[in-house]
């Protein structure tokens, strides 16, 4: 299809992820040596030194060692910690710091719009570093069904769905004024223990019960559970898988109706 | 042709805070029009909202034909926005700014890379093409702003506060662009806190205060109006008492000197010098702006 055939609406946006992904070029290198190192030393530290240590001891995870458990799991919940970075900081930058936003909120492309590519866009990021991710499990001998090779969409829809309200609260914070100090708290008190408490490290009913239902309401076991599911060849009934893509497109499309009125905040008043 | 800002009562509000109060614009198609007016006076307001980014909270107001609530994405398609901010891409060279901003207009490839060349050129920055914005000046950043803002051959371009925060020589070179703009035909709408920006640049303008319309006219028609054909500055010792009030047409007492607004500056002096008040320091000038300014709100415009 060219430019011309296309509704204008939906050409803008294009035109966005193009200028999204010449910006993201210029990091390619870095992105990729990043990607790559970091799940080896996750699999080799955690996966397989730590698991060691857990295989003695014949714990019930339902997967032939430890790093089968922890791998995908850790892929999924690497794609959580990725895109709450990008709705950070990143997103602060781009909407205030650095304004390249507001440059882009007088060419053709709405503010909702705008909101929708942004989202997008962060969950393109996680399928490509959540496909490096999978290059290693694969190196580790952990990837147990075709199906993994669909596990970096399912991993994108859990980055999409803390992506979409974090980048959503990015905007507010930024449309009270400078000064908002929120970030690092974010960071540590919600993103980092939801990573501990996701179920990558140990199924979530090891948890206190009051923990494991925070874990079941948020978004991050269910994209665990389902990568893990898919990466390994696991038996995912139909019904839970559909229920943990149910819960991910939930946060996604709640993330998205509140965004696009926070970003209008910012850029439109 | 269509009138490229038409706007009537046109209002906006934060809260309990009045931005911009009823006001009444028209800026004709071809026309550089300027918005004078102290910072808080509410031009920026009224620039973004005929940008068509901030909703008017009450009022009527079309641009380039169009209603902005409704039509926003065909009235930006046509206009060229400068902010006050330079907003630059600072992950892209200067040459990529303008051609990927222009993809967003729906230039083809080679035709963001050919209009990329002619606005570098425009904007003096062909020898930077390759160059990282941030490597860039001030007055270098304010240009390539200017040029990916033409980058869609804009009918209506909207520039606010074009020049602040630039030293003389920058200002110089953007108004000599600006003023190419306008040869060309291009509607040029600016505001400015600079009185002499406005009269180099503009053929018509409105003088805004405190979220309202004082004034409208062009430049001379606005000194003729308001005050005086010359003015007369004159300073004496801070103990003296000297009393001026029946010379020329209206006296304006500042910090440091005394404003007298006369049809001949050298008469009104050599009326004071002869009856034995003669200033300490003196200066005959042209009345400006920044007197109809001050005779319309008792204020100057730049504190």
């Amino acid at each position: 299809m060219t430019a011309t055939t296309m509704a204008p609406g939906f050409r803008v946006l294009i035109n966005f992820w193009e200028h999204q992904f010449i910006r993201f070029r210029k990091t390619f290198r870095s992105t990729i040596t990043a990607g790559l190192v970091g799940p080896l030393m996750y699999l080799l530290g955690i996966g397989i030194g730590l698991g060691s240590q857990v295989d003695a001891g014949a714990a019930d995870l339902g997967t032939d060692s430890y790093v089968d458990f922890v791998g995908p799991g850790l892929m999924a919940a690497s794609a959580m910690q990725l895109a709450a970075s990008e709705s950070l900081w990143q997103t602060a930058g781009l909407l205030r710091w650095r304004g390249v936003y507001v440059s882009v909120a007088h060419s053709p492309l709405a503010i909702g719009q705008l909101f929708v590519g942004h989202v997008f866009w962060i969950g393109f990021r996680v399928v490509v570093s959540t496909t490096m991710y999978l290059l290693i499990l694969a190196l580790f001998g952990i990837v147990g069904s075709p199906l993994a090779l669909l596990s970096p969409l399912v991993a994108a829809l859990t980055g999409m769905a803390f992506a979409a309200p974090i980048s959503a609260y990015t905007g507010w914070a930024i449309s009270r004024g400078p000064g908002d100090q929120s970030f690092p708290m974010i960071l540590r008190l919600g993103i980092i223990p939801l990573f501990l408490f996701s179920g990558a490290f140990y199924p979530i009913d090891q948890l206190p019960a009051a923990l494991e239902w925070l874990a079941r309401v948020l978004p991050v076991w269910h994209g665990v559970e389902l990568v893990r599911g898919m990466v390994l060849g696991q038996d995912l009934d139909l019904g839970s898988a559909a229920g943990h893509l149910a819960v991910l497109v939930g946060y996604i499309a709640a993330g998205l109706a509140i965004g696009r009125h926070t970003f209008t905040k910012v850029l439109g008043t | 042709m269509e009138r490229a800002v038409h706007a009537a009562g046109l209002t906006k509000r934060f809260g309990d805070f009045t931005a911009v109060d009823g006001i009444d614009l028209a800026v004709e198609s071809g026309e550089s029009f300027a918005m004078l007016g102290p910072n808080g006076a509410g031009k920026s307001s009224t620039m973004r909202m005929i940008s068509t980014v901030s909703p008017a909270t009450s009022g009527e107001l079309r641009v380039l034909g169009k209603v902005p609530d409704t039509d926003g994405p065909a009235i930006r398609s046509r206009m060229g926005v400068v902010a006050q901010e330079d907003n630059l891409d600072d992950a892209l060279t200067v040459r990529e700014n303008i051609m990927i901003y222009g993809r967003y207009f729906g230039l083809s490839w080679s035709d963001a890379r050919r209009k990329a060349l002619e606005l570098l050129d425009f904007a003096q920055l062909t020898d930077r093409a390759d160059a990282q914005v941030n490597s860039l000046s001030g007055g270098m950043k304010r240009r390539l702003s200017i040029a990916r803002a033409l980058v869609n051959d804009p009918d209506l371009v909207l520039l606010d506060e074009p020049t602040t925060g630039l030293d003389p020589q920058a200002r110089h070179l953007l108004w000599e662009r600006l003023y190419q703009l306008k040869e060309r035909g291009v509607t040029l709408l600016l505001t400015t806190h600079y009185m002499d920006e406005a009269e180099q640049l503009s053929d018509r303008l409105v003088v805004m205060d405190n979220a309202r319309i004082v004034a409208e006219g062009s430049p001379s028609t606005l000194i003729a109006e308001h005050v005086s054909k010359e003015v007369l500055e004159v300073r004496y010792p801070a103990d003296a008492t000297v009393d001026l009030e029946s010379l020329g047409h209206r006296i304006e007492p500042l910090a440091d000197r005394t404003l007298v607004y006369t049809d001949s500056g050298e008469a009104t002096l050599a009326e004071l010098v002869n009856s034995g008040r003669t200033p300490s320091s003196s200066l005959v000038r042209r009345a400006g702006l920044e007197d109809v300014f001050l005779a319309l709100t008792g204020r100057r415009l730049v504190e």
